[in-house]
C-alpha cells in the first residue's frame, strides 16, 4: 500500500516530519544549552532500511519510545558512549557526576531518558496537531547495546508492522561534538492519516 | 504552603525543588510515579503539586483525575514534554490549574508560579 503514495502525500508528510524534526532539534538544543543542526535526513518504506544503522562506537545507548494512542509505532534516541559522555559532562552538575552513589548513577542515567523524553514528543506533538490525531509516547526505556546488536534491536521492532514508513536524521553539536541518531517508524496508519488531512 | 513534587526524573525532580527554593514553599515529598503521588496527596493534602503525564505505573492525567477527587482543592501545575493541544486541553479539564513545557528553565518556571500562587491569594 505504501507503494502507491501519492506525490502530493508523500510532499506533505515529508513537510510534516521536517517540522517535528525541527521541533525536536529546538528541543535539544534548549536542554543541551547548545546550537544543534540537523543531518541526513532520510525517509523510506523498506523494513530492511531501518536496520541499516551503523556506529563507530563499541556500545551505544538506544533510547525507545513506543507511540500510543491513535497511531502505532516508535522511536528510537541513540547515542555513542562519547556523546553520554560529553552531555553529561556539559549538563549535569558534578556533585551528580562525581558521586558514586546508586542515587546519583541512576540519575546520570535518566537523563538520558528525560532528554529522550523531551525530543520525542517535540515530535509527537507537532504530529497530533497537524493530524488532529490522540498520540503520547509511552515511558521511554534505556538500552545499553554492543553496536552488533542495534540492527539486531531495530529490526525486531518493525516484525509487528505489515508494512512500514520511517524516517531517519542525525543531530549534529555545532559545539558540543555529538551526533545521535533519531530514528522513527510508523505502520501504514501514518500515511491513512496523512491522506485524510489532504 | 506545602508542594509535592510529581516526576519520574529525578533530574526534574532535582530542577524543579531546585528553582522553587525562593518560594515560601514546603517540599513536603517528591514522587517518581501517580501511584506513589496519590499516597502522599491522600496523607499529607498539600497545597500545590507539580506533575509530569509521561510516567510509568500511573499516567499524570490519570493521576490527576484521582487527585482532584481525594483533595480538590489542590492546586496542580503540569509540567510535561508533551505540548500538543489535545493534551493541554484533557489537563485543563480534568482541574490542572497550570501548564508548562519541558524543557523548562528557571526564569519560565518561577513566572508560571507567580502567576499559580497570585491566584490563589
Amino acid at each position: 500500500m505504501l507503494n502507491n503514495l501519492k506525490e502530493n502525500e508523500i510532499e506533505v508528510a515529508t513537510k510534516l516530519i521536517n517540522g517535528g524534526l525541527a521541533m525536536a532539534k529546538s528541543s535539544m538544543e534548549q536542554i543541551l544549552q547548545s546550537p544543534i543542526t540537523l543531518k541526513k535526513v532520510a525517509f523510506g518504506i523498506d523494513k530492511e532500511d531501518v536496520s541499516k544503522f551503523r556506529s563507530e562506537a563499541d556500545n551505544v545507548s538506544l533510547i525507545k519510545t513506543e507511540l500510543m494512542g491513535d497511531l502505532k509505532g516508535s522511536c528510537f534516541l541513540v547515542f555513542s558512549e562519547s556523546d553520554v559522555e560529553k552531555i553529561n559532562k556539559a549538563c549535569l552538575p558534578a556533585d551528580i557526576l562525581n558521586d558514586d552513589s546508586p542515587e546519583s548513577k541512576m540519575m546520570i542515567l535518566g537523563f538520558l531518558t528525560e532528554i529522550d523524553n523531551m525530543v520525542a514528543a517535540a515530535v509527537i506533538t507537532e504530529f497530533a496537531n497537524f493530524l488532529g490525531v490522540d498520540i503520547f509516547g509511552n515511558v521511554p526505556s534505556l538500552h545499553v547495546l554492543n553496536k552488533n546488536k542495534v540492527n539486531e534491536f531495530l529490526a525486531n521492532e518493525t516484525t509487528s508492522f505489515d508494512s512500514v514508513i520511517h524516517f531517519k536524521a542525525i543531530f549534529k553539536g555545532e559545539e558540543l561534538d555529538i551526533s545521535p541518531d533519531f530514528i522513527w517508524i510508523f505502520n501504514e496508519k501514518f500515511m491513512d492519516k496523512i491522506k485524510e488531512v489532504l | 504552603m506545602k508542594l509535592l513534587i510529581v516526576d519520574d526524573s529525578s533530574i526534574m525532580r532535582r530542577t524543579i525543588e531546585k528553582n522553587l527554593g525562593d518560594y515560601n514553599l514546603e517540599i513536603i515529598g517528591t514522587a517518581s510515579n501517580g501511584n506513589a503521588a496519590l499516597e502522599i496527596v491522600k496523607e499529607k493534602k498539600p497545597d500545590v503539586i507539580t506533575l509530569d503525564i509521561t510516567m510509568p505505573e500511573m499516567d499524570g492525567i490519570t493521576c490527576l483525575e484521582n487527585i482532584m477527587e481525594i483533595h480538590p482543592s489542590a492546586k496542580v501545575m503540569i509540567i510535561t514534554a508533551l505540548s500538543d493541544k489535545l493534551t493541554g486541553l484533557k489537563a485543563l479539564d480534568k482541574g490542572a490549574r497550570g501548564f508548562m513545557y519541558k524543557p523548562v528553565n528557571a526564569e519560565d518556571l518561577k513566572k508560571a508560579f507567580d502567576k499559580l500562587l497570585k491566584r490563589q491569594e
